[in-house]
């Protein structure tokens, strides 16, 4: 299997182009940026602080500072794992000043899934409401891991950087974390 | 722990997670795959974590506000442009002159300090010391000329360099109103 599929090489080119302009101030690169990323950045932090509220607060408050920050990426190819840390360091801060750490709570359905739920396959939307109640279980650590590899395709190269720890300590804390959620979802996995 | 062929059962488990970490060597996917072939167990393990990861992969994303772009131009626009950072001679110039002028007595020095050897160096005459800052602050000049007078060519270079800073920072204070 090769490390990098054709399609991801093409895919980190083309964020590397954007960002490399949005650094020059183009809010157009920076809205493909976004649209590109909009959709992993809210749901990492949706399973980090638990509240479907909160994620959206700070994935508008990760947008914003990553746009201010951007004169001083050097490194455009960086950009997603630049962006991810913005957030998880939203996170850190929304829970410093709350004081407390977020309960994890079970995350309701996202908004496309609920304005299609007329013709949603009952049994499917228990499979995923199942998955999430047990990402969302899993210790804090796992659940980013988690978030960002299985959820949103990251590389654990690029989680590596996001979390400043070796790709080895990524992959293992994968294979924990899928320990845990097969036990948890045996049913699941065993009718897939 | 069984084997079948060369490979463990605990090395194949190890082997999967690199595989679907996509960090797989690929001179470890032949042994992996023979192993799954004569190993049902494994092979079961491996169906069961794909089976997972594609579970993981299209219940797990979740859709943000259908309004969050909205929000997150409306605090941009309410922000200047960012601008990249200039070169460093151009902050340099955007400097305050008894700062550039630091930053500046410090490079010399440290490019004095760096070279191999500061033999080559004659050590300056208080004459010419007296030369170059005679527009100077006779305070600073004084200051400074205590230090040119250790000896050593290294030294009286620095110093150079530290009487020229405050001769330009005098001079400056002097023109202030």
């Amino acid at each position: 299997m090769p490390l990098l599929a054709r399609d991801d090489v093409e895919r980190g080119t083309e964020v590397a182009a954007l960002a490399a302009a949005a650094r020059e101030g183009d809010r157009e690169a920076f809205r493909r940026l976004f649209e590109a990323h909009q959709r992993g950045v809210y749901t990492l932090l949706a399973y980090l602080v638990g509240s479907p509220d909160d994620a959206a607060d700070l994935a508008q408050t990760t947008f914003v500072k990553a746009w201010r920050a951007l004169p001083g990426l050097r490194e455009p190819a960086t950009f997603t794992a630049w962006l991810y840390r913005i957030a998880r360091n939203a996170v850190r801060d929304h829970q410093r000043k709350t004081a407390r750490r977020v309960p994890v709570v079970a995350l309701p359905a996202a908004a496309e899934e609920a304005t299609a739920g007329a013709e949603a396959d009952l049994l499917a939307e228990e499979r995923r409401e199942a998955v999430r109640r047990a990402v969302t279980s899993l210790p804090a650590k796992h659940r980013e891991v988690v978030a960002m590899h299985h959820l949103n395709g990251l590389d654990v190269r690029t989680i590596g950087e996001v979390l400043g720890v070796p790709t080895n300590t990524v992959i293992s804390r994968l294979s924990r974390a899928r320990q845990t959620l097969r036990r948890a979802l045996t049913s699941v996995v065993e009718e897939g | 722990m069984p084997s079948a062929g060369d490979m463990s059962c605990r090395r194949a488990r190890a082997l999967l997670a690199l595989q679907l970490a996509a960090q797989l060597p690929w001179e470890q996917e032949a042994g992996l795959h023979d192993h799954l072939a004569a190993c049902p167990a494994c092979r079961g393990e491996g169906e069961a974590l794909q089976t997972l990861d594609a579970e993981l992969r299209t219940a797990g994303t979740l859709a943000p506000p259908g309004d969050l772009w909205r929000r997150v131009s409306a605090e941009m626009a309410r922000q200047p442009v960012p601008e990249a950072p200039a070169p460093l001679w151009r902050r340099l110039l955007a400097m305050p002159t008894p700062l550039a002028a630091t930053a500046v007595a410090a490079a010399v020095v440290l490019t004095v300090l760096a070279r191999p050897s500061a033999a080559h160096l004659r050590p300056l005459s208080p004459e010419v010391g007296r030369a170059v800052v005679a527009d100077a602050d006779a305070a600073f000049y004084a200051q400074h000329y205590a230090v040119a007078a250790w000896p050593g060519p290294a030294t009286d270079h620095m110093a150079l360099g530290t009487t020229l800073v405050s001769a330009v920072s005098a001079q400056e204070a002097e023109e202030q109103p």
